[in-house]
């Protein structure tokens, strides 16, 4: 009984590990590497190939399959369908908002864009922080705490944590990840989680002003 | 024997996927996050490292004579390079005053031996300040990536200097001139 706890106890502390090493990462590359860096684009390259190394090693180590993960087509639909309540609640406020502010227009994101630039961008980049957070983080958050609210606050805690110091992102993708957490544990699918992902940041950038939204700039680009 | 018999696996029991983890998947695990740990330390470390010496210009010298309410002078020269101008900003009180390029004459500093030429002094004219105590400070400016970044090197030591209320009229042309400032 003592030893079974005792193993529990050690998958929690690795998974938690696990949690801190990638969240540190994200936040040494938004803080350290981009400050002293220049602008260096290319510098990038280093954490964002160790981080998902790991990922893709730990998820090896754990015998997680893709369909695990979410990377499947069966649960499409049912991912899309626990999605759109919060998604239609939430859009709503911030059309109602914008429109209150005179900020909504919906063609913001075609300025200085391709007619593909943020459909395509916001689709893979989307998919790419699902990923991680869910697939990653997520799973496990879920390790150490199993299904649950606490599982699902942690997640979104650490999304709105690496969209600091800006307010408006660190607030909306707080409570982004509160429900796509929720959505995932339910119905794991990285797909219907990028299509969310992508279609709140054009509501976002559609209802709320550049300079509310800082430029969707993070860490210390913030403040550039 | 010992080589066919399967490693125990732990397992979580609560988790909704499966979460198992072999002994010598969970000691893989450990000793990469170690190594990539160290690796993030090593390479941010190196990075820091090369920002500082890329951003800075460790061969900077100069001096801040003399500040009081009518000037701030002193000189300011690279080292590296004896012959080429520095660029110097005059800081009252913490916020920016003025700019200039150090180009004159100090005949002192060419004799010391510092430069290749006797133009690396400067002297900016002190605006008009309220009467009272002032703190000037003077930095070098070393421009890297491009002049894109700009860092300061402090000049000599700050200096502090007093502005009588007399003093204060004179720069607004309202009073005859008078004595200079004191200096501490």
């Amino acid at each position: 009984m003592s030893a079974t706890l005792k193993q529990d106890g050690d998958l929690r502390t690795i998974a938690a590990w696990e949690i801190v090493s990638i969240v540190s990462t994200a936040l040494l590359t938004e803080w350290a590497i981009l400050s002293v860096g220049g602008g260096n684009r290319w510098l990038l390259v280093f954490p964002f190939a160790v981080a998902f190394a790991y990922i893709f090693v730990s998820q090896r180590a754990w015998r997680e399959t893709a369909r695990d993960l979410g990377w499947r087509r069966d649960n499409f639909l049912e991912a899309l369908r626990l999605l759109a309540l919060p998604m239609l609640l939430v859009s709503v406020v911030f059309i109602i908002y914008g429109y209150l502010n005179g900020q909504l227009d919906f063609s913001k994101w075609l300025k200085g864009r391709t007619i593909l630039g943020l459909p395509v961008f916001g689709l893979l980049w989307g998919l790419v922080q699902q990923y991680v957070l869910q697939g990653f983080i997520n799973r496990r958050a879920q390790v150490i705490w199993g299904k649950g609210w606490r599982s699902i606050l942690l997640v979104a805690v650490l999304f709105g944590v690496l969209h600091l110091p800006n307010p408006a992102l660190t607030a909306a993708t707080f409570l982004g990840g509160l429900i796509w957490a929720a959505v995932y544990q339910r119905a794991p699918n990285l797909y219907a989680l990028a299509l969310s992902h992508a279609f709140m940041t054009w509501v976002l950038i559609s209802t709320l002003s550049p300079q509310t939204l800082h430029g969707l700039r993070v860490g210390y680009k913030f403040f550039g | 024997m010992l080589k066919n018999q399967p490693s125990p696996r732990l397992r979580v029991s609560n988790v909704s996927a499966p979460a198992s983890l072999s002994q010598s998947a969970r000691r893989r695990l450990t000793h990469l996050l170690f190594f990539k740990s160290i690796l993030e330390i090593l390479f941010v470390s190196a990075l820091a490292a090369g920002f500082h010496f890329i951003a800075f210009n460790p061969s900077l010298r100069g001096s801040l004579d003399r500040a009081d309410a009518r000037e701030v002078a002193g000189w300011a020269l690279d080292e590296a390079q004896p012959s080429a101008r520095v660029e110097v900003q005059l800081y009252l009180d913490g916020s920016f005053a003025a700019s200039r390029t150090a180009d004159r004459p100090r005949p002192d500093v060419l004799e010391a031996g510092r430069a290749a030429d006797a133009r690396h002094g400067f002297v900016f004219d002190t605006p008009a300040l309220a009467a009272g105590e002032h703190e000037a400070r003077v930095y070098a400016v070393h421009a890297s990536n491009d002049e894109a970044r700009r860092t300061l090197t402090l000049i000599g030591s700050p200096l502090r200097f007093h502005v009588a209320a007399r003093e204060t009229l004179d720069a607004s042309g309202t009073n005859e001139p008078t004595e200079g400032a004191s200096r501490r």
